[in-house]
């Protein structure tokens, strides 16, 4: 029976799927760069994260094999970083387009955090169900990164929903807002090894940028309830 | 529509700084035509684009300075100059922001 842990990173990659498909129809229709870059950061979590973090792990779970279950979590956090990477080079075609190519800091912090952690191979074990990722520097490495990228995107999209008006600025203060529980909360709570609080981060995330997504839908049902 | 009230303001704006320079520039573009200070013909991306050219190379950086004034002026009253494709320093952030939001 694989672990619930694992079929949870399973469910992840899915749901983060189906969110870069309804992105992706948004940008088949309306083809800006902007979009193309958001339904990029959910490919690359959900494709290049979540996916092979479960799938790696799984195989080395069935293995028996320690240095599959570490590559499992080291290498696919390459690819977090690359994700966060598409949020920001959305932020900063919005507020710094100057600042675009700051994307390959994102890339490089990623290959910093995988290197090392190909280096130490921390231990992953599982422990009553849960996930353990043994105690190295790379369980802070990955959450001071993504807190660090977290500050400045939500930042750039709170300052981009202050310059709007209306829906526009609700929709970006929902981004700046997702965009924090994903990198910090989710991103610390799931490190620290509570799954269950970061599965809830990562549901709330994810159902606040769907809800940015399918705003005109979930606005005319709201309406259509109330009267 | 959007696209000739834009022109127009732009031509406006430039004026202002290089004096007739500015009609000159735009008349030179094939497509475009002027009568009278006003801009008339059908006035699409490409024609926005060559002027952008255009006018970075008599003022430098100052053009998109003048595109990203000339974008926010009709933007108040005509929103759907935000679907202009023009890069990314020529738009005012608030219109850029806008593009996304709505697009979403």
């Amino acid at each position: 029976m694989l672990p619930l842990s694992f079929l949870g990173h399973y469910f992840w990659a899915a749901l983060i799927f189906l969110s870069f498909y309804a992105v992706y129809r948004k940008y088949q229709k309306n083809q800006i760069e902007m979009l193309k870059n958001f339904y990029m950061f959910f490919l690359v979590w959900s494709v290049g994260f979540f996916l092979p973090l479960a799938s790696i792990i799984t195989a080395g779970y069935y293995l028996e094999s320690n240095t599959l279950m570490s590559l499992g979590y080291v290498l696919p956090h390459f690819f977090a970083f690359v994700s966060i990477g598409y949020l920001w080079k959305v932020q900063s075609a919005i507020n710094f387009p100057e600042y675009s190519k700051l994307f390959w800091l994102f890339v490089a912090y990623g290959g910093i955090v995988a290197g090392y952690g190909l280096y130490v191979m921390p231990e992953v074990s599982v422990v009553q169900g849960s996930m353990s990722y043994g105690s190295s520097l790379l369980s802070m490495m990955i959450p001071l990164g993504m807190t660090l990228s977290a500050v400045l995107i939500s930042g750039s999209s709170f300052y981009s929903a202050y310059i709007t008006e209306g829906d526009s600025r609700k929709k970006l203060g929902l981004i700046g807002i997702g965009t924090l529980i994903a990198l910090v909360l989710a991103s610390v709570m799931n490190n620290m090894g509570y799954e269950v609080l970061g599965g809830v981060m990562n549901l709330l995330w994810i159902s606040i940028f769907l809800s940015v997504v399918y705003w005109e839908k979930i606005r005319g049902k709201i309406v259509s309830w109330r009267s | 529509m959007e696209n000739k009230k834009l022109l127009q303001s732009i031509l406006e704006k430039a004026d202002d700084m290089i004096g007739d320079v500015a009609y000159g520039q735009a008349s030179k573009i094939e497509g475009v035509e002027i009568e009278e200070g006003k801009v008339t013909g059908d006035i699409g991306q490409r024609h926005l684009e060559a002027l952008l050219d255009s006018f970075e190379d008599i003022m430098g950086e100052a053009a998109y300075g003048v595109f990203r004034e000339s974008i926010r002026e009709v933007y108040k009253e005509d929103s759907t100059v935000k679907n202009v494709d023009l890069p990314n320093k020529a738009v005012p952030k608030e219109v850029r922001a806008e593009k996304f939001a709505s697009a979403l």
